[in-house]
């Protein structure tokens, strides 16, 4: 009885979600700049909404309680890092944004083959973004499991209702399109900020007087929980710079982050929200909260348990429906970034790494080619999470810092004179390697440094070795073949 | 056939077909960020990059919050402010 009070409130809500995107898009003809970046019209407010729904994923929730469950401290990151792309994106999204408006780019990927003008670029950069976004998508799909593992008390097949959840919104999204995730993003922003402020403020409330209660209890429990280790210790102070300027630096690397920039009405509407969207990282202090109440309330959780801590506490305390409410906002904080990382890894499909030459009057065709490649993709993601998933674990840990390869040559092709495209492509190429090298020998942390921002220097660094190298082959052929020429 | 799709990718220079033919030599758009407004921006960066270690203390404890989760919770809240000001010191059109 209490997990069919439970699951049908989810149930509802995700319906009633679907239900709104579509309803918000059933006037809009869907060609392929509708579908992919909602055809360039949001505004500041919509985008701040899509924005934050993409980036606040139910691992931005579960994992940052999680993380102050189990470590206490470096779960600040979090906090801070959001922040920090934020400020650095007031600079460099504009430009990017005036560049797509005016070649009218809908991939993160067409941006590198224009920039550059080498579509090969293009399509590295593409592959880059699929490989890492299908286990990105299968992680929304963990989460959901998760939630409603927990929702169920343990009573339904788990798995299924995952699949059943993610069918769902794989229909959403092929019917509406980024529009649609745009007004899903509506509500779960509305249902997110219930849940936190019921999981940060009346939970600790409830147990302990106040969320200072609470920092006072896990403190005598645990003095060094609030602060962070020194120098190069694991979840150093070291390893905490290295991450926030890392993930600061990946920030909007996703594909489907940069496509909701290109969804962007004007580059005013992109700055605005570079400028309002850390206001948004207050949630995270709560989410905290909770995550230090589960740790005092329902301590010893180990491994990936700790992600479910909060929500086991909601469980084990509260009513179903308001299980069924958190769990709702959880799932929708899945569903919603999902939706949009499986269109823009379909569109970086669909446009970069197939169907080449297709001239500009077959637009109808891009669409439809796009919706196909939703299809196949969402199939593939979810087998691979079925059948896989101890291979893609591996793949994750190293997504966000493969995602950030991309970082420097976004950078740089914002100078007057961009380096070579293989230079770029040569960096982000010994960026990943050296990425798999970390990952396969269990390394996660290089002298106290985060290793992806290991990996990202050495990017940048055999970036501007190769542009010199090929600068001078370059003016050596053109000597060459001037002599050849009798000048 | 299989030669003629792939002729973007074998052959950037022939650009003629898709979305590559926009012309990119005109001029781009002056970018207006000033100098002023990169230095507004770069007090939040800098507070919340390499900060964090030097305010890595339990007290004083501010409104209950460990000075540390404090201070970042200040910074974050108040970089808002700080792009504001950036905005408006952005070179005028």
């Amino acid at each position: 009885m209490k997990s069919i009070i439970a699951l049908a409130i989810i149930g509802c809500v995700i319906v009633a979600t679907a239900g709104l995107g579509i309803f918000g898009v059933r006037k809009v003809k869907m060609d392929p700049t509708q579908f992919i970046v909602g055809g360039r019209s949001l505004g500041a407010i919509f985008l701040w909404l899509l924005m934050a729904g993409e980036v606040y994923t139910s691992f931005t929730f579960l994992g940052a309680a999680g993380w102050a469950y189990s470590k206490g401290a470096p779960a600040f990151y979090i906090i801070c890092y959001l922040t920090v792309a934020c400020i650095l994106s007031f600079f460099y999204l504009p430009p990017i944004w005036r560049t797509a408006h005016r070649h009218s780019l809908l991939t993160s990927a067409d941006y590198f083959a224009v920039k550059y003008q080498s579509p090969l670029l293009g399509a590295l950069v593409a592959l880059v973004g699929v490989v890492f976004l299908v286990p990105y998508i299968t992680l929304q799909l963990t989460g959901i499991q998760i939630l409603l593992q927990i929702a169920g008390y343990g009573t339904i097949d788990s798995v299924l209702a995952a699949g059943l959840a993610f069918g769902l919104i794989v229909g959403f999204v092929l019917v509406s399109g980024l529009r649609g995730a745009a007004w899903a993003s509506l509500m779960k922003d509305a249902l997110v900020l219930g849940a936190v402020l019921f999981a940060g403020i009346v939970l600790p409330i409830q147990f302990f007087g106040s969320p200072k209660g609470v920092i006072d209890q896990v403190l005598k429990v645990q003095p060094n929980w609030m602060t962070l280790a020194g120098g190069t210790n694991n979840f150093g102070t070291v390893w905490f710079v290295s991450t926030v300027l890392l993930t600061g630096f990946g920030g909007f690397m996703w594909p489907h982050s940069i496509a909701a920039v290109y969804a962007a009405k004007s580059e005013e509407a992109v700055r605005r929200n570079a400028i309002i969207l850390p206001f948004y990282q207050i949630m995270l202090l709560l989410v905290y909260f909770a995550g230090f109440t589960a740790l005092l309330i329902k301590p010893g959780l180990k491994g990936s348990e700790v992600d479910q801590s909060f929500m086991l506490v909601v469980q084990e305390h509260y009513a179903p429906w308001v299980l069924g409410l958190v769990g709702a906002a959880g799932c929708l904080a899945a569903l919603v970034p999902a939706a949009a990382q499986i269109l823009a890894a379909a569109s970086l499909l669909s446009r970069n790494l197939s169907g080449f030459g297709l001239p500009a009057e077959k637009q109808e065709q891009r669409t439809a080619a796009t919706r196909l490649w939703i299809v196949l993709l969402s199939i593939l993601a979810f087998g691979l999470w079925v059948f896989a998933r101890t291979t893609l674990v591996g793949l994750l840990l190293i997504a966000y810092s493969g995602i950030t390869q991309i970082f420097p040559g976004l950078m740089l092709s914002l100078r007057k004179r961009p380096p070579h495209p293989w230079s770029v492509a040569i960096g982000i190429l010994v960026g990943l390697a050296l990425l798999i090298v970390f990952a396969a020998t269990g390394t996660s942390v290089v002298l106290g440094l985060n290793f992806g921002l290991v990996a990202l220097i050495a990017n940048t660094v055999v970036l501007f070795a190769m542009d010199m190298v090929l600068n001078q082959v370059a003016a050596r052929r053109l000597i060459k073949n001037c002599a050849n020429a009798g000048m | 056939m299989a030669h003629k799709l792939l002729s973007p990718v074998l052959y950037p220079q022939n650009r003629n077909q898709s979305y590559f033919m926009e012309d990119l030599d005109e001029k781009p758009e002056e970018d207006k960020s000033s100098l002023a407004s990169f230095c507004i921006a770069a007090i939040p960066f800098l507070a919340l990059t390499i900060g964090p270690p030097f305010a890595n203390r339990l007290e004083p404890r501010i409104f209950g919050l460990p000075f540390l989760l404090a201070y970042l919770v200040f910074w974050v809240l108040a970089t808002p402010l700080f792009m504001l000001i950036a905005s408006w010191l952005r070179r005028p059109r």
